[in-house]
């Protein structure tokens, strides 16, 4: 095996030292070169000569468009680069408002629901405040009944509460059914458009009174029918129609609806009349429950301030005749017998106020009981504001239709 | 010999085209670091003084030239500079290690990665105290403010070269050289 030469004992081209030499003749030129450059430039500064400012010019005039297409490509780069930091910024704070909007717009529906309970609640405030003799009870409804032929929904108000059956259950200022299957904390409302529903009401015009049933399963429409109506009163369209406070421990002159229909006199085969209902059963939220109990002491108590109530005729010329009709509050006093001689007027002037005149304070005021028991329609609701409805003015009579040829051929 | 002049010239105008258009860009604090004098640094180590002079020289010659600041301030500076750094941490000669080991010194370098941050750190601390004392002489009182500026540019500039020297190093081929016995 030969053994590699080593590499100082190889023999020296003859080219390497020749190219050696012009290695350094070339260095030792462009170091020249630049130190001249640099040097010339120093005098140039000092003597202010013109003519060595030419080197100057010609390495501006080889560097100016080296140096404009290193710094187009340096700005593009930093463009490109600041478009990228601009982008990820524009991303960041399009995604900082996009979750401020969703909060803001969380937010505003929040404030809008807030804004609708407050406003629910002041209307609840007034009718319960004016209606406090009514043991009212807000309540919010937990359940509907989703069938097409009964009208039933659930409030979160039991017996716990006071609440028992068959109370009134109101909705801004009107019925809108009574409870019923009431239970420790919940209670079933059955609505008066449910066709289950059977209601005591009275027109307020002509007081007439007559039963309230719904519709709602009869012919599918939310609407009332009043029934046994009397025949000899046509009542008109607009008038109200209020509880009348009997059969059920309703408080008289809640609010039913108002007469849609009347064309009971017109077609003899319809026996009633159409309600359109003023609450709205389609947006029930909260109700007002009025444990209204009709006490004993409250009836006996009224009774008894009214064995005052004796009608005393005026003085009037003509003699009164007595008049039986059977109820003691239509009794008239018993005409006094006439007697021969006048009896002598009394000394004491106090017997003859006693007898002759009634007592201030045994004539009923109206009023005069801060304890109502009928029902008092909230003002602002009365106006029609809040309902949409305006409770009609029935002031205008009109003539009551020829009634009907009821009478019976005797054989 | 060739290829390593054209690098050279390549890194040279390199770091002149850097200095004059990119240094703006990557300011920190609008403290715009000095890439020239951070390149120069790392060819101080790599490739020894000669190279050093001229480059340092060539880069302050054209920045005179192409953004003349103030007279004679980067033909003078660069070079200066320059050349303080690379006495102090430029690879020692033979003849210097040999003088050292003679005093019973223990001869030899610090690492070269170590001595180009140092490198840049003394040039360039040299740069910005030159350039303080010729605003304090042009009447402008120093304050807190600008040697603020003056630290930040020189700790930017130190961590620079600090960085630049791995590519630059295996550009210019230092990592694929035997080591010296």
């Amino acid at each position: 095996m030969r053994l590699k030469e080593p590499k100082a004992e190889r023999p020296r081209n003859r080219n390497s030292g020749t190219r050696t030499v012009w290695k350094r003749i070339f260095i030792t030129l462009a170091a020249l070169v630049v130190l001249g450059l640099a040097g010339s430039h120093l005098f140039g500064l000092i003597t202010g000569n013109p003519a060595l400012g030419v080197p100057e010019d010609m390495v501006a005039s080889v560097l100016t468009p080296v140096q404009s297409g290193f710094s187009s490509i340096v700005d593009s780069v930093v463009n490109y680069l600041y478009k990228l930091k601009l982008r990820a910024n524009l991303e960041l704070a399009y995604n900082e408002l996009k979750q401020q909007n969703e909060q803001l717009v969380y937010q505003a529906m929040l404030a809008d629901e807030l804004s609708y309970k407050l406003s629910v609640y002041e209307e609840l405030y007034d009718e319960i405040s004016v209606n406090e003799s009514m043991n009212p009870l807000v309540a919010t409804v937990i359940g509907h009944d989703s069938g097409n032929y009964f009208s039933v929904f659930t409030i979160n108000k039991g017996t716990n509460d006071g609440v028992q059956d068959f109370m009134a259950v109101t909705m801004e200022g009107a019925l809108v059914g009574y409870t019923y299957d009431v239970t420790a904390t919940k209670a079933s409302v059955r609505t008066i458009i449910d066709s289950e529903a059977s209601i005591a009401a009275l027109i307020s015009s002509t007081r007439d009174q007559g039963t309230v049933r719904g519709t709602l399963g009869v012919d599918g429409t939310p609407m009332c029918r009043m029934y046994y109506l009397p025949d000899d009163h046509l009542p008109r369209p607009g008038d109200t129609v209020v509880t009348s406070g009997v059969v059920m421990s309703f408080p008289k002159g809640i609010p039913i609806g108002t007469v849609r229909e009347s064309t009971r006199g017109m077609e003899s085969n319809k026996s009633y009349i159409v309600v359109e209902p003023v609450a709205d059963f389609r947006h029930i939220e909260y109700v007002i429950v009025l444990r209204y109990q009709p006490l004993a002491e409250a009836v006996a108590g009224q009774t008894s301030s009214s064995d005052s109530l004796t009608f005393t005729p005026l003085e009037t010329s003509k003699p009164i005749p007595t008049i039986q009709i059977g109820s003691d509050f239509y009794q008239l006093a018993p005409t006094p017998e006439p007697t021969a001689t006048p009896t002598a007027p009394p000394l004491d002037g106090s017997v003859l106020l006693d007898s002759a005149t009634p007592l201030a304070q045994q004539t009923p005021v109206p009023g005069a009981d801060t304890q109502s028991y009928e029902y008092q329609v909230p003002s602002s609701m009365a106006t029609g504001n809040s309902y949409g409805f305006t409770l009609a003015p029935t002031a205008t009579p009109t003539p009551s239709p020829p009634p009907l040829d009821i009478s019976v051929e005797e054989d | 010999m060739v290829k390593k002049g054209l690098k050279f010239a390549l890194l040279t105008l390199l770091a002149y085209l850097l200095q004059a258009t990119t240094a703006r860009h990557i300011a920190i604090a609008s403290v715009a670091p000095n890439l020239a004098m951070a390149m120069v640094a790392v060819v101080t180590v790599a490739m020894g003084r000669k190279y050093t002079f001229f480059m340092a020289l060539i880069i302050g010659y054209l920045l005179e030239v192409m953004l003349p600041v103030l007279d004679y301030i980067s033909l003078i500076l660069y070079p200066a500079c320059a050349m303080l750094g690379a006495l102090a941490f430029s690879d020692k000669s033979e003849r210097k290690l040999e003088e050292e080991r003679s005093l019973g010194k223990r001869g030899g370098n610090l690492p070269a990665h170590a001595r180009t941050v140092l490198c840049a750190l003394l040039s360039m601390f040299v740069f910005e105290f030159v350039n303080l004392f010729y605003i304090s002489l042009s009447g402008i009182a120093i304050d807190g403010d600008q040697l603020q500026r003056a630290t930040i540019s020189i700790l930017y500039t130190t961590a620079l070269a600090g960085i630049l020297q791995f590519p630059l190093r295996w550009w210019l081929g230092t990592y694929r050289l035997k080591k010296a016995r």
